[in-house]
């Protein structure tokens, strides 16, 4: 099975000079199709900046990124961003959703940025809010919702345009445990209805969801985690 | 979507969303009066050359402008009907005269004689009277804007001019003057009795060139053959008079600085609400700017807030200029909103509101979409 996404050798250096601050220190990384991968580490270990690098919004300063096999290195920003509105869906922890839009229509935003519009966008942010259990609250403003809900208009908005690549920072880090749990299962069926899912986390309540833990620190890979095993033995049990 | 984007953004802040109407009808409105004030002006000034329906005026050279003519001597009508072209050439008075109302007090106003019998010069826009009842030796028009200040009101009423009987035998309607002196009409032989010029002398000699004529061509002829005369085509002084007025007494330059200022006072307010509107949404921009919308995208939305801020603006803006010019119809200094002014409002509106949004579109820009994961 090849990777849908695979990053080699990754560095990452913040600043210049003497200020300068080396996040990542070598890093590779891979995901397949149907994965759920943790990325777990201290505070400062560099989890953020390489979902940034693996997301196409940070371009490390060496090393390599394929996408589905094709190489994401030196694309101009614009191209990136063609590349991530096509293939990455992105979760927060603070949802981002735009307050004055009912939850149908920051999904439609999502759709309209690629170019679905009017009546079929209106149908398929209701199907999107429905998939992720939603569709009694398609009308209804972020301020009238919990943060699962919340994050659930957030994880709809970000499957828009179907990615193969779904990536969230702590995603259940602001969330109780019951609507974390509902969050992590609907990142395990976006797993198994194909696509690769990064969650990086903090949440010890969730390490069970993962099909794989990767644990990084002082920004790079802590050695014997599965950076780029396929499925292991526990992994599997933890599908379960 | 942007458009719903756009107008959610705006109305979700209410008072904002007031503040930025407010700012921007307030700008509408002071841009829309100074300007329509200016328009107003330059007609008033340009009033008498416009209705004389004269293709040239031969003036006294130095003359820059109608209300300040000096004398001429007549002969110079003669010598221009020799220029082969000029079909006519009339002769024409302007001048400052003491008005001595029925009840006694002064007014100073401008007596302005013409041929009687002839197409050029002469009242316009007559609504009671005939001006044909100039013949009377005492005869005068006056408009209905100033009969107040002049302290007439009907047709038979008796004034003195420069001491000299005088009747008013009808009225105009709307011959504003810019001076406030207000323009007297009567006939050039009675305008020189009020005067007390001999018959040999005119202000101005009207011209009016046979068909095809070149206008240029006879100008500079005339120019030529009579070296204590200026020829001015009909439109170039009209301007040449509106400038003078409205230049060297800085009149209308303090109404373009309001006029500018109501603009400035415009981009400040709008450009500020602008901003803060899209400092609210900075994560949710950034959020989209991960996603992978393109900085245009963005710009979408703030330039169609702002131009959903100026047609609302505008359209409230404009009614009240609207009202203010009818109720302001009366008097003596009355702005006028042509078609052209109001649409060139409108232009400027959107504008100024599109420029307003620079500061807001360049923060979007800057915008790292890095930064929505920390
Ligand atoms: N823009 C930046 N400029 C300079 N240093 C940065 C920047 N962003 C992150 N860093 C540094 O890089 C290191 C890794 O940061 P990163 O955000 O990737 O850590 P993290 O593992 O996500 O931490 P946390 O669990 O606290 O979110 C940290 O030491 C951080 O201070
Ligand atoms: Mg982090």
């Amino acid at each position: 099975m090849t990777a849908i996404l695979r990053a080699t050798d990754i560095r990452h250096v913040y600043g210049s000079g003497p200020t300068a601050f080396e996040a990542l220190r070598g890093v590779s990384f891979e995901i397949q199709r149907g994965e759920v991968v943790l990325l777990l580490g201290p505070s400062g270990s560099g989890k953020t900046t390489l979902l940034q690098v693996i997301g196409g919004l940070l371009r490390p300063t060496s090393g390599t990124l394929t996408l589905a096999g094709q190489s994401l290195d030196g694309l101009d920003l614009e191209a990136l961003g063609r590349v991530r509105l096509a293939n990455f869906g992105f979760v927060f922890q603070a949802y981002n959703l735009f307050p004055t839009l009912t939850a149908a229509e920051n999904v439609e935003v999502a759709l309209d940025l690629i170019g679905i519009r009017g009546a079929p966008a209106r149908r398929r942010s209701r199907e999107l809010l429905a998939e992720v259990g939603l569709a009694e609250k398609a009308d209804s403003f972020p301020a009238h919702m919990s943060g699962g809900q919340k994050q659930r208009v957030a994880i709809a908005r970000a499957l828009a345009a179907d990615p193969a690549v779904v990536l969230a920072d702590e995603p259940t880090a602001a969330l109780d445990s019951h609507s974390g749990a509902k969050v992590v299962g609907l990142f395990r069926r976006l797993a198994d209805q194909g696509r690769a899912v990064v969650i990086v986390t903090h949440d010890s309540r969730i390490l069970g969801a993962g099909d794989r833990i990767v644990e990084m620190e002082d920004g790079v890979v802590v050695p014997g985690t599965h950076a780029a095993g396929a499925h292991g033995p526990d992994a599997q049990g933890a599908h379960a | 979507m942007t458009t719903k984007l756009a107008w959610r953004n705006l109305a979700h802040d209410r008072v904002r969303l007031v503040v930025t109407l407010v700012g921007i009808v307030f700008s509408v409105v002071l841009m829309g009066m100074q300007s329509g004030l200016l328009v107003g002006f330059t007609r008033t000034t340009t009033g008498l050359v416009d209705n004389a329906r004269a293709d040239l005026w031969m003036v006294p050279k130095g003359t820059l402008d109608v209300d300040l003519g000096g004398p001429l001597d007549e002969r110079r009508r003669y010598q221009a009907l020799a220029v082969s072209g000029v079909a006519k050439a009339e002769p024409y008075l302007v001048n400052f005269a003491r008005w001595k109302k029925p009840d006694g007090g002064t007014e100073s106003i401008q007596l302005v004689g013409h041929q009687l019998g002839d197409v050029l010069g002469g009242p316009w826009s007559l609504e009671t009277g005939s001006v044909d009842d100039l013949r009377r030796p005492d005869g005068v028009i006056v408009d209905r804007l100033y009969a107040a200040k002049l302290g007439v009101s009907a047709v038979g009423d008796t004034v003195e001019i420069n001491g000299r009987r005088a009747r008013v035998v009808g009225f105009t309607r709307g011959i504003r003057t810019f001076t406030q002196s207000p323009y007297v009409f009567t006939s050039l032989p009675n305008a020189r009795e009020f005067v007390g010029l001999p018959s040999t002398t005119v202000g101005y000699v009207l011209l009016a060139l046979a068909p095809g004529a070149d206008a240029a061509a006879i100008e500079a002829e005339i120019e030529a053959r009579i070296p204590e005369v200026e020829v001015y085509q009909s439109a170039a002084f009209a301007e040449s008079s509106s400038s003078y007025w409205l230049f060297t007494t800085g009149a209308g330059f303090s109404l373009i600085i309001s006029a500018l200022l109501g603009l400035v006072v415009g981009i400040v307010i709008v450009a500020q609400t602008l901003y803060a509107s899209t400092i609210d949404r900075l994560p949710e921009y950034a959020t989209l700017k991960a996603m992978g919308a393109p900085n245009s995208y963005l710009y979408r939305i703030i330039v169609t807030q702002a131009g959903i801020g100026a047609v609302i603006g505008y359209a409230a803006g404009i009614v009240i200029v609207i009202g203010l010019v009818f109720a302001s119809r009366e008097a003596s200094a009355a702005p006028v909103l042509p078609v052209s002014l109001a649409l060139g409002l409108g232009a400027l509106t959107l504008v100024m509101c599109i420029g307003a949004a620079v500061l807001s579109i360049r923060k979007v820009m800057a915008i790292d979409p890095v930064g929505v994961f920390r």
